[in-house]
This record gives C-alpha cells, sequence and structure tokens, in this order.
C-alpha cells in the first residue's frame, strides 16, 4: 500500500508512514485542539513533493487563515507554494457555498493535478441544505454525504475533511461519515490549568495504526507530537 | 492471572468500581461470606508523601519510636480495612478466604510482600514475603507493613498476632514473619477503629454531583495520570496509592494523639510546597495554577475544592467533602501547603474545626505570617 505522509513525522509512523494513497481521511475534535493546522501540514507536506493541494475552507475568511499561516514558521514557505501553484486557497462565505454546494467537489475532481484536498469544516455542508422537517434534512443529508464521497473517491486524490464535533459527537450528527471515511484522526483537549492536548487514529483502513494516543503540542513549529 | 486468585477476587470479594465522577471515587465490595455488599469511598494520595513523613519522623523521634509509631499505624490499617466487609468472626475452615482476598487486595495496591504466604493455622505463624513493596522499598524499613500484617491475621484469627520483618541483604526481597507467640507490642482498639454511621455521608446522590473538574478517569485518558503494566498510577512519576480514605487519616490521627500532629503538619505542608514548586515550574499564570491544584484534588477523590479569600485568611468551601471518624487532619495540612505556596505566606488552621454551611463544609486557613 503507498502512503502519502502528513508531514509530521511522529504521526506518520502512528500509521505506517501516511494516509494510503487515495484514501478520505475525516479529522475531528472540539475547537482549538488544531484541526486547520493539521490540514496545513497536510498540504505543505504535498507541496514539498510537487503535489497540487486545494483547502477548501467554508467557514472562515481569508484574512483569517492568513493569520493562522503567517503565526507559524513554515508561513513563508507556505505562501512560496501558493505563489508556485501547488497550494490554492478557496474561502467561500455562507451565501456563496449555499450556491455552488457540490459544484467545489466537481471542480476538484475534474482538475487530475489536484493529489491533496481539504474540506474545512465538511459540516459547513449540510447548513446549506434547506429542508421541512428534521426528518427530511436527515435524508438530505445523507444524500449530501454519500454523493460527495463519489467525488471525492479518486485514487490520485487523497483527502482530509475536517469535521467539527463537540462533546457529544459530531456538531450536528454524526450521520455516516464514520463509516464512509477510510481513517478517522481524533484530536481532543483537556484544560486542567496547562493544557494537555492527545491525538489518537480510531480508524485506517489497510493500516495496522498506532493504538495509544499520543500527546502533541501546538508551537511555532506548528503541531509537535511527543516521541 | 491466577486462576485460584480470579475466582476468590470475582465470587468470594468482588469489587467494583462504581463510581468515578469528579471529586468522588466510590468501589463496593460484596463478600460472598455474609453476603453484604459495602461501599467505600476510595482517594489516591502519594506514594512519596509517605516516604517523606516516615524520614522526617525518623529524624525527629529516632528510629525506635518511629518503628513503634509506624507499626501500629499499619496494624490499626490492617484492622480498619477488614471491618469494612462486616466480618467479626471467620470461621475456622474458611480462614483462606480472608487471606487470599487479603493478598489479592494488597499486592494490587503495591504491596509486593504480599504475593506469597505459607501457614500453618495450629502453629499460629504466617509467613509473607515478595519484593519491591509500596513505601517500604523507598525507606527500606518494614514496620507499617509488619503492623499491617499483624492487624490482618489478629482481625482473622480473633487472636492476637505480632509481626517481625526481614529484608534480604540487597534491601529488595522481603519476609515478614507473623506469629501468635511473639511478644504483645500493640493490640488495637476496635471501637475506634470501627466504622461511624456517618460515613455514608461519602456518598451523595449522583445527581447531586455537577462539576466543571475532572475525575481520576478523565486525567488517565488524557495520560495526565498514568498507568504501568502492574496497574500501578503514576503522577508526574509520582506513584499513586488507592486507599479507602480513612486510611489516610487514621495516620495523622495516630501522629496527633501522639503528641505529633505539627510533625505531621509540617511534613506535609513542605511535601505539597515541593510537588507544587515541581509541577508549577515555568507556569506563571495564578489562575492556570489554581485549576490545577483543584482538579488534581478532584481527580484523587478528595471533593471538589473552592478557594477564596476572607480580609487576610483563605477560606476553602468543599463541595462532597470526604468524611472520616478520625478527622481530616491529613486533608486540612495537604491544602495547607498549597495555601502556603499560592498565597505566599504563612498559613495554618484549626485542627478540629470544620464550618458546615448547607450541604457544603469549609476551612478557614489563617495567615501567620
Amino acid at each position: 500500500m503507498k502512503r502519502e505522509g502528513i508531514g509530521i513525522k511522529e504521526i506518520d509512523e502512528m500509521m505506517e508512514g501516511g494516509f494510503p494513497k487515495g484514501s478520505v481521511v475525516g479529522i475531528s475534535g472540539p475547537p482549538g485542539v488544531g484541526k486547520s493546522i493539521f490540514a496545513l501540514h497536510f498540504l505543505l507536506a504535498g507541496a514539498r513533493k510537487g503535489q497540487k493541494g486545494v483547502y477548501v475552507c467554508l467557514e472562515e475568511p481569508r484574512k483569517n487563515i492568513d493569520n493562522m499561516i503567517k503565526g507559524f514558521s513554515f508561513g513563508e514557505e507556505f505562501y512560496d507554494f501558493e505563489k508556485k501553484g501547488l497550494i490554492v486557497i478557496r474561502c467561500f462565505n455562507y451565501s456563496e457555498y449555499e450556491k455552488i454546494n457540490l459544484e467545489i467537489l466537481e471542480k476538484v475532481y475534474e482538475d487530475k493535478k489536484i493529489q491533496r484536498l481539504v474540506v474545512d469544516s465538511f459540516n459547513c455542508f449540510f447548513d446549506s441544505l434547506e429542508c421541512n422537517s428534521e426528518e427530511h434534512f436527515n435524508t438530505n443529508v445523507r444524500k449530501l454525504i454519500n454523493s460527495s464521497f463519489q467525488y471525492l473517491r479518486e485514487d490520485n486524490l487523497n483527502v482530509l475533511l475536517v469535521l467539527e464535533n463537540h462533546e457529544s459527537g459530531l456538531m450536528n450528527f454524526d450521520y455516516n461519515i464514520p463509516y464512509l471515511v477510510d481513517g478517522l484522526i481524533k484530536l481532543n483537549y483537556l484544560d486542567i490549568g496547562i493544557i494537555e492536548r492527545r491525538i489518537f487514529i480510531p480508524k485506517m483502513r489497510w493500516t495496522s495504526q498506532y493504538k495509544e494516543s499520543k500527546g502533541y503540542e501546538i508551537t511555532k513549529k506548528g503541531i509537535e507530537v511527543e516521541e | 492471572m491466577d486462576i485460584k486468585k480470579h475466582f476468590f477476587k470475582k465470587f468470594v470479594f468482588p469489587k467494583i468500581l462504581v463510581l468515578d465522577k469528579p471529586g468522588l471515587i466510590i468501589s463496593r465490595n460484596f463478600n460472598n461470606l455474609n453476603k453484604e455488599a459495602h461501599n467505600m469511598r476510595i482517594v489516591y494520595s502519594f506514594e512519596d508523601f509517605y516516604v517523606n513523613l516516615y524520614f522526617d519522623t525518623l529524624k525527629k523521634l529516632g528510629e525506635e519510636k518511629t518503628n513503634e509509631l509506624w507499626y501500629k499505624m499499619g496494624k490499626d490499617l490492617g484492622i480498619r480495612y477488614f471491618l469494612f466487609n462486616g466480618l467479626v468472626d471467620f470461621p475456622f475452615f474458611k480462614i483462606n478466604l480472608p487471606l487470599k482476598y487479603f493478598q489479592g487486595m494488597f499486592t494490587m495496591i503495591g504491596m509486593g510482600f504480599c504475593k506469597n504466604l505459607n501457614y500453618d493455622i495450629k502453629k499460629g505463624n504466617y509467613v509473607f514475603w515478595g519484593n519491591n513493596n509500596i513505601i517500604s522499598r523507598k525507606t527500606q524499613n518494614l514496620s507499617y507493613i509488619e503492623g499491617i500484617m499483624a492487624g490482618v491475621i489478629s482481625f482473622i484469627t480473633n487472636e492476637n498476632f505480632e509481626a517481625r520483618g526481614f529484608y534480604d541483604e540487597f534491601l529488595d526481597e522481603g519476609k515478614i514473619i507473623v506469629n501468635k507467640n511473639f511478644p504483645k507490642k500493640y493490640v488495637p482498639d476496635l471501637e475506634f477503629l470501627k466504622v461511624n454511621p456517618k460515613y455514608r455521608i461519602n456518598f451523595p446522590p449522583e445527581n447531586k454531583i455537577h462539576s466543571t473538574l475532572y475525575s481520576f478517569s478523565d486525567l488517565l485518558k488524557f495520560k495526565i495520570i498514568q498507568v504501568d503494566e502492574e496497574k500501578k498510577f503514576y503522577f508526574r512519576k509520582h506513584s499513586l496509592l488507592p486507599t479507602e480514605i480513612s486510611l489516610v487519616e487514621i495516620i495523622s490521627k495516630n501522629y496527633f494523639d501522639g503528641g505529633e500532629g505539627e510533625l505531621f503538619r509540617k511534613s506535609t505542608i513542605n511535601f505539597v510546597s515541593e510537588l507544587c514548586k515541581e509541577v508549577f515550574k515555568g507556569l506563571e499564570d495564578k489562575n492556570k495554577k489554581m485549576k490545577f491544584f483543584r482538579n488534581i484534588i478532584s481527580a484523587l477523590g478528595f471533593g471538589e475544592i473552592y478557594f477564596r479569600r476572607k480580609e487576610k485568611n483563605i477560606v476553602v468551601d468543599f463541595l462532597n467533602p470526604i468524611f472520616t471518624e478520625f478527622g481530616l487532619y491529613f486533608l486540612k495540612s495537604f491544602i495547607n501547603g498549597f495555601v502556603n505556596y499560592f498565597y505566599e505566606g504563612n498559613y495554618s488552621f484549626d485542627f478540629d474545626k470544620i464550618y458546615s454551611l448547607g450541604n457544603k463544609e469549609y476551612f478557614v486557613y489563617e495567615k501567620i505570617s
């Protein structure tokens, strides 16, 4: 099985060298655990190998993404790759993605040069659905997820879906996402005065992944994982 | 696991963790000999606290008096532990059942000298041996565990037994002989050790536990508390001992009743102050330090605490506090260590005063200097 590293050595080692090539992986966790930072590492690692990556941001304006990138020591390198066209960042506000919805994924699907895709956050797609009832909404979300995955499953494309979650699970409902994705990475933290963050990989198809959790910190270098 | 041990643990005295919430850890023993279930409130305390206390005592009282005191405490502890099971007279032919239970439970919390046992009931001789026993492995002294074993055998057999311990030349392997013909050293007062009906205060209704703090299992999940292959728990390389809440306060009570309360208090305060310096190294934010300490107290099972200033004094409010018949000298002294560190002063408390306010309690630490 070919692997696509995410650029954080200790995390790649937790899954035999990286994501299985052509896989769709979800990353979930409460606010502030570093899901988007993880996504930056993922795109950067691809760009370093000459792979084109796209960051579809459905929640934050470009200004906020820039502030995040600038905060890390790899910021300059990240922008260099953007200038070269190896990293593409597309931010949409609610009214925009409400209209285009799956067209975003369709376009990524059509551009065969794209080898890495981040959707941050995938939950936002659900918000754009118009429904009369909760039952209707649930059915439509499931349909939307299934349709999305048709575009995301490509031999040459590695996808990272950022999934928001709170104490009780994924933000709205977890639907069938944990079953559909090839891998699931969970980030979590505990604030007891000192913040303790941990990463755990409960699912990674075709991989004998590390069974324990590992501690990590968010520093100027991005995500740093304990040995 | 040895099938016999499994049987005894599972069918004679099964022990179940019934609750692990912030500030509150409760386990239940079900005793198949008399068909009774007993809840115990559990707390985790630091092994190094006991080790420091031993050395501080040794420094002040000398070896003979220290060993005498620790043997006495051990014998009280051994008996108190069994009193929880509501068993007074064990039938002669069933004596192996409580013995196996004792071995299983005490080995599990790190009392390595309980691992092996040979005994001759008729001759009244019991020999325990093993290695790497908690506290003793650091103090190289066996007096408290001699006391515990003497207490347990005395309780089970309903006769007074005394114990003598021996270390091998490398101070690792140890052997303890418990014999009814050894000269009498100390006979515990069962009235003093019996379980007070008020003990049930320790089990507040689950719907009264609303907390923003964390539990032992939360900290375990995030590896702030770690567990090794032998199921021993650690906080920042300091091993933690799970005990029924009264056990640590029996120790404090022995010190206070023996006129050494101040020694106990100072030793505890010093231990906590040093621990705070170590844990909070590099952390400047006072609010974070406070939050950390409150969470540790909560996770270790001592209840939920809140600090507030009242003029020069510090008031510590307690929610779901622990109750023991022996007072709360340990807990008060432990918090006193943090108060001194955090508020950068010398504070003290009235040993016998606990203030109540509805279902809450509070202690007052008065500023001395």
